[in-house]
């Protein structure tokens, strides 16, 4: 895992806007639902691009292909590989041809389903060549030493505690001015915000 | 002037803010994340900035979803805002709450730290450009509007008209910043 190149959503999409690749594969050890969100916001940012398309668990390798078929975005992903065995990865390595170059594919499993793929796929593994990915969740929270700092800044320019703070805005005595609905938030106390 | 009937009007002009921000549709926080961070990329694509941004950050509380670059007001140890090559320093906040299909606006911060500027005649220092969405109608609508705008005196508010988050960002960073040197 560590020997592959890990990106969020937001750098994966940009990765697939400027060198669109014809089939890749992406290995995930992260929340695959939240990833595949975040990765379909970015992708619905880029000109030109069709949204992500998110293929349902498949019984078959027929079906999954009759579902790529239908579906008709210049990009798409195909999700929910984790429990193919490798005969299956060996049927849809025979199905090659329906990998379209006109679009985008990119294959989303675990480690343990690239590995089953890797020895049961050689064929598309050809048209992947590097194009191997590890996904990364995109970290947006605020760690908790940040979250201190910007309370006991927010203390120190207000003059006030956090009780004070929050009785304040009780009874109305306070503007909700962008700093104090920080602080609010900070302290998990969104519900004072109107 | 009749105090009064300077109130009345100061509140007739909130009740239109409050209305303006209605009407603002944004997309989903998490959408618009994303829209904000790839614009973020694209101004360092640009090589506006002296060194990397900081990513954004978000919080979240009740409904209340936070994006932010660097606090809500910057300080001399403020951390996390955008800091451009002609040492001009740029912090955003954002509070938006979802509705299910879009998100609300409900509180906004734009906090712009600007050089001393040399002319020819005398050396301009306004210090700062801050403009400010509260997150519901001040207790003293004359004093200050809900939408307003510090132009470098924190106790001077201007008000300040609704507009989209990366409108007021394109704004301070292409026009304002652009033009304070001119």
């Amino acid at each position: 895992m560590t020997s592959l190149e890990s990106f969020s959503p937001s750098d994966l999409a940009s990765i697939l806007d400027e060198d669109p690749p014809f089939i890749a594969l992406l290995v995930h050890d992260v929340a695959e639902e939240t990833f595949l969100k975040d990765l379909s916001y970015a992708l619905d940012l880029i000109p030109n691009s069709t949204s992500l398309i998110l293929t349902k668990p498949s019984e078959s390798v027929r079906g999954l292909i009759a579902e790529m078929a239908k579906s008709a975005p210049q990009f798409y992903c195909i999700a929910n590989l984790n429990e193919f065995t490798s005969t299956q990865f060996e049927e849809l390595d025979k199905a090659r041809s329906q990998f379209v170059a006109e679009r985008i594919a990119l294959l989303v499993l675990n480690e343990v389903a690239m590995h089953r793929f890797l020895s049961s796929a050689p064929n598309l593994l050809s048209f992947i060549g590097a194009k191997i990915y590890s996904a990364l969740p995109d970290i947006w929270t605020l760690t908790t030493e940040q979250k201190s700092n910007r309370l006991s800044n927010l203390r120190s320019s207000f003059g006030m505690s956090d009780e004070e703070l929050v009785g304040s805005v009780e009874e109305s005595k306070i503007d909700l001015s962008p700093s104090v609905v920080d602080w609010l938030i900070l302290l998990d106390r969104g519900d004072l915000i109107p | 002037m009749n105090r009064i009937v300077a109130i009345d009007r100061a509140r007739r002009h909130e009740n239109s803010i409050n209305q303006q921000l209605e009407t603002l549709s944004l997309p989903q926080p998490e959408r618009y994340r994303q829209a904000l961070h790839k614009y973020i990329q694209s101004i360092d694509d640009s090589r506006a900035l002296r060194a990397k941004p900081a990513r954004l950050e978000c919080n979240k509380s009740k409904g209340n979803f936070e994006i932010s670059q660097g606090p809500p007001i910057l300080k001399p140890d403020s951390v996390g805002q955008l800091i451009f090559k002609n040492n001009t320093q740029l912090a955003f906040t954002l509070t938006l709450r979802d509705t299910g299909s879009a998100s609300i606006l409900v509180a906004a911060s734009y906090s712009l730290q600007l050089p001393e500027y040399q002319t020819a005649v005398s050396t301009f220092r306004p210090g700062f450009f801050r403009i400010h969405l509260e997150a519901q109608t001040p207790l003293d609508p004359l004093q200050k509007s809900r939408s307003h705008f510090h132009p470098g005196l924190q106790h001077i508010h201007i008000p300040f008209p609704i507009m989209e988050p990366l409108a007021v960002l394109n704004f301070l960073i292409f026009e304002v910043m652009k033009n304070y040197t001119q």
